[in-house]
């Protein structure tokens, strides 16, 4: 087998020697061989592409030098001598069709078929090359969305199907959006000239990242069948932020989902692309009604089940708040659910209709529905906030940064990585090396003296600073406040595609947190909204779906 | 920090926001009066030919702000005899950051291209340069000519700056291998580079002068290979930004007197020093992080170590094979740089440098988001170390100082100089 990582890998040469072909594109189990080998802030893919390979899957590699990490990996594969690797070869992609880079790629061509004639012993054969050109686009009819950017992977493409059952879903991420014309040429032509125009076809695809003119990419999106975007990094690609950054003011809804590579679990994932769907289909004018038999009772319930607390919202039939419980989550969401109810004291009998949302919104049986924490953190906003632009969320787990439209419709959203910097878990840890209670930890940065900062981005990294900051004799108040500046300044980074941070507001625990508020204030420069039980606010948002899905059904009934 | 330095950096974060001009003016001032001091007022500390060049690149760089419409911005690898020729000025990113991180100023452009969107984990030269013209300091040049040399930023920050400022951008394609084909078709581009730069601008080419600067480029790196020689059994008072400076006078100011001079300069003066070598002689791989306290005060000025190359200041000393026509010598410089092509070619490229200037210990800095080096290190050590370099993988930043931990750095850097005390 022959494992090639680009599209423009002139794959179709080596069915011309009889030779099977796969694009290196696994996830990888772990990455203990290629962090011997590599330094740590290489492209994830790259490390495992060197993963991959040296697991022994392929005998052969034909490589394009596509970029930095890349050139690395097959410096390391070429150095690898158990890998059972015997034939590799990496060319040189040049960055744009002109005369003289078609020219000087055919000779590229036609200098590997040299080589590998040389090596393999098997004659070149036109023929077989020529009747390998597939014609393998899928033409799609309905609507779709697309994913886009540097490589997805099968963990992505499996769960974006998931989320958007019954929508086509189509993957034009780098290496796949692989897209060749039918190539006519006869068989007796001179190979010069084959390879002469089979450059030029090879180049001319769909431009990527890495070409010098990519307008050609807008093609990508431009149907109108395009419901949205998915937009795929991987960690430490530089090529397709660069695209990504200008996307976002194109008016199709579009999320990033950043890969490492790894069969990452999904649990994030899936929440991050549900409510992407929640969006896109608001966006289109669809409700969120789901039909789930006839109900009576008096009240509107919304569950918030988070990886630490479950809050519960009831609200009566004119949508007052009549009840708002807080219970620790447990070991098990639907236990957590189940007590924050019986706490309530609300009777099965009286309740309307339920919707549940958070980490654990699927596991909650008694739920008539469930909809994401980005949706209902939105709609519990804008109850509260009716001139709400955005919402920054800081929970225990996560931070996420929601938009608003003037109707109060989610138009954007982003959360954090998989990392905790940034997040309420990451306070927490950091008051324990410091022995502060979270009561403190919240006010005692407020005086701080000197402006400290805390440069690493990872907890683990933040961790060691701060105990060196402590044994540098640096105040507790400093330390804090340096904490905070930081949570701030991740907050600052996520909410940086908001078009409108004018009438901002923030839920979540973190937002009883009086220092990183005012940091966020500084940073942000602007005043944030804080209402009054900020960590209720999801499941306030639930108990309004759970209102309007009530209503909508009565009246299509 | 310096107090003076961070104030002024403060005060650049608050004026870079509310009026970018006003704040170009002030770090123009800044850097030229920096310069014109060493000119003018040498220390004693350093020999005068690195003063010499403080001077050169700090007016080097401030030319092109002053007078943006004679200036092209041009990636570090691109041959400058051409634009030397045509005297078009030239700013490029590593300088414009280097400046930047000079004066504390560089947290405010970093920040800005960071918001626009721009990847955490890019290189932070780039990323200051993004912010710096993206945020309305940087004016706006006459055309963008960048090289794929070395990186792939090449393939992204040029082209972003050219679309922002809507100014016309010429790439040339470097293959990563020498071979006569590849000579053409880099030389061939390069002659459409002058008709890029003869279409877009008044501009003109006389051949005279281009063949004068080339004269130039080959005088200066045969002073370097003499400086290389000299450097063998000499041991020197010197700071890390004198690598730095070196780096632009073989690289964007090759060709240009400055250079030339300098390189004469500092073969004289070397020449002058006496013979002998005290402390730990390290030999540098890629940038340095000059403005970095605790590195500079364990590196800078001492008689415990000092630092006698750096690979970046060297990477093209080999690849003159005597061409006479400019464009082919151009082209040569190119495809032999060893920063081209296989992680190889540049980890050989320093096991020789290091040989011949007899370093004791080997310093790989991993500039942070630069993929071409950090994918190089392991390999580097461990191949570096079977030769009988000791080699220290360090990881920071050349120009922020978000991305570098201090303490960790000197921690690393003063256990590796132990090491190799140990060993002499
Ligand atoms: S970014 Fe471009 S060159 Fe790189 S692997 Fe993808 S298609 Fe190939
Ligand atoms: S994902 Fe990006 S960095 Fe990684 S191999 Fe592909 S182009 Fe290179
Ligand atoms: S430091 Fe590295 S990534 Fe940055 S421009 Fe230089 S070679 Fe490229």
């Amino acid at each position: 087998m022959i494992g090639y990582n680009c599209k423009y890998a002139p794959v179709e040469i080596m069915a011309g020697f009889g030779e099977k072909y796969q694009l290196i594109n696994n996830v990888a189990e772990n990455f203990d061989y290629s962090s011997a080998i590599l330094h740590p802030n290489m492209c994830s893919h790259a490390k495992a592409v060197l993963e991959d390979v040296h697991r022994g899957g392929y005998r052969k590699l034909l490589f394009m030098n596509c970029c930095d990490s890349s050139r690395r990996v097959f410096d390391a594969v070429s150095r690898d001598m158990d890998s059972g690797v015997d034939f590799s070869c990496c060319l040189d992609l040049p960055s744009c069709t002109s005369c003289c880079a078609v020219e000087k790629f055919r000779d590229d061509l036609l200098d590997f078929i040299n080589r590998y004639e040389k090596f393999s012993g098997i004659t070149f054969d036109v023929k077989h090359f020529l009747s390998s050109f597939s014609c393998s686009k899928k033409e799609i009819k309905g609507k779709y969305v697309a994913l886009l950017g540097a490589r997805s992977n099968k963990t992505i493409a499996e769960t974006v199907r998931k989320c958007f059952k019954g929508i086509d879903v189509l993957d034009l991420t780098c290496a796949n959006n692989r897209d060749l014309p039918p190539f006519e040429a006869a068989s007796d032509e001179p190979l010069d000239s084959i390879m002469l125009k089979y450059s030029k076809a090879l180049l001319s695809q769909v431009p990527c990242m890495r070409m010098r003119d990519i307008k050609g990419r807008e093609a990508l999106i431009e149907s109108k069948n395009c419901l949205g975007i998915i937009y795929c990094t991987v960690k430490f690609c530089d090529y397709y932020d660069f695209e990504f950054s200008q996307l976002k003011n194109k008016g199709i809804p579009v999320i990033k989902v950043e890969t490492d590579f790894t069969s990452q679990s999904s649990g994030q994932l899936t929440t991050r692309l549900e409510g992407f769907y929640e969006t896109v289909r608001q966006k289109s004018g669809e409700a969120l009604l789901k039909d789930t038999g006839p109900t009576k009772g008096k009240f509107f319930l919304g569950i918030d089940s988070g990886s630490t607390s479950t809050e519960l919202v009831a609200l009566d039939r004119d949508l007052n708040i009549v009840k708002m419980v807080k219970v620790p989550t447990g070991a098990k969401a639907a236990v957590g659910a189940k007590k924050a109810l019986e706490q309530s004291g609300i009777d099965d009998g009286d309740i309307a209709f339920t919707t549940a949302t958070g980490y654990g919104r699927k596991n909650i049986d008694f739920a008539d529905y469930n909809v994401t924490e980005i949706t209902c953190h939105a709609r519990g906003a804008k109850y509260l906030y009716d001139d709400v632009t955005a919402v920054i969320d800081i929970g225990g787990q996560d931070s996420k940064v929601i938009s608003l439209d003037e109707n109060g419709l989610v138009s954007g959203f982003a959360m954090n990585d998989k990392c905790a910097a940034g997040t309420g878990r990451f306070l927490e840890n950091m008051a324990k090396i410091l022995e502060l209670d979270m009561e403190s930890m919240s006010e005692i940065g407020l005086n701080y003296k000197k402006d400290l900062n805390i440069s690493s981005m990872c907890t683990v990294f933040a961790e060691s600073e701060v105990v060196s900051l402590i044994a540098e004799n640096n105040s507790v108040k400093d330390i804090v406040h340096g904490l905070n500046k930081s949570v701030a300044l991740k907050t600052k980074a996520l909410s940086a595609g908001v078009k409108d941070l004018s009438a901002l507001m923030m839920t979540g625990g973190v937002a009883n947190n009086k220092g990183v508020v005012s940091e966020l204030e500084k940073q942000l420069n602007t005043k944030i909204f804080i209402p009054e039980h900020p960590e209720f606010c999801g499941a306030l948002g639930a108990a309004l779906i759970a209102a309007e899905q009530f209503n909508l059904k009565k009246f299509l009934r | 920090m310096n107090k003076a330095i961070e104030i002024f950096g403060n005060h650049i974060y608050r004026l870079a926001r509310t009026s970018p001009r006003k704040a170009l003016k002030e770090l123009s001032f800044v850097y030229k009066t920096a310069g014109l001091k060493c000119r003018y007022f040498p220390s004693r500390s350093l020999l005068p030919a690195r003063q010499y060049m403080q001077w050169a690149a700090a007016d080097s760089a401030v030319r092109p702000l002053i007078q943006p419409d004679r200036s092209a911005i041009v990636s570090i690898y691109l041959p400058c005899e051409v634009l030397h020729a045509m005297g078009i000025y030239q700013m490029f990113p590593e300088a414009l950051a280097c400046y930047l991180a000079a004066g504390g100023s560089e947290k405010f452009f970093i920040e800005k291209a960071e918001e626009a969107g721009m990847p955490g984990t890019l290189c932070s030269y780039h990323k200051s340069f993004i912010g710096l013209a993206e945020s309305g300091v940087l004016p706006k040049p006459r055309f963008i000519i960048n090289t794929s040399l070395a990186c792939d930023v090449n393939h992204l920050s040029f082209r972003r700056v050219a679309d922002y400022y809507n100014i016309p951008h010429f790439m040339i394609d470097v293959p990563s291998r020498y071979s006569p084909e590849n000579l053409d078709y880099v030389k061939d581009q390069l002659h459409r580079m002058v008709d890029f730069i003869e279409e877009n601008s008044d501009f003109r080419l006389n051949e005279d002068k281009l063949a004068e600067a080339a004269g130039r480029s080959r005088r200066t790196l045969d002073n370097f290979r003499k400086i290389l020689e000299l450097r063998k059994d000499i041991y020197l008072s010197d700071e890390m930004t004198s690598h730095m400076l070196s780096v632009f006078a073989t690289h964007v100011m090759l060709g240009s007197k400055e250079a030339e001079k300098y390189s004469e300069d500092m073969v004289q003066q070397l020449s002058r020093c006496p013979r002998g070598r005290k402390g730990v002689r390290l030999f540098w791989v890629h940038t340095l992080p000059y403005w970095q306290d605790g590195l500079r005060s364990l590196l800078n000025f001492t008689d415990r170590c000092e630092i006698v190359g750096c690979d970046m200041v060297l990477d093209a000393l080999d690849a003159d094979t005597g061409q006479e026509d400019p464009f082919t010598y151009m082209a040569d410089r190119l495809l032999r740089n060893t920063s081209n092509g296989a992680g190889e070619n540049r980890i050989n490229a320093v096991l020789k440098y290091a040989r011949e200037l007899d370093a004791d210990g080997i310093v790989w800095f991993c500039h942070w988001g630069c993929k071409q080096t950090a994918g190089s290190s392991s390999a580097a050590k461990k191949i570096l170390e079977e030769k009988g370099f000791p080699t220290l993988i360090l990881d920071g930043d050349g120009c922020s100082r978000q991305n570098a931990n201090d303490g960790q750095a000197v921690t690393r850097m003063e256990a590796f100089l132990e090491l190799l005390e140990k060993r002499k």
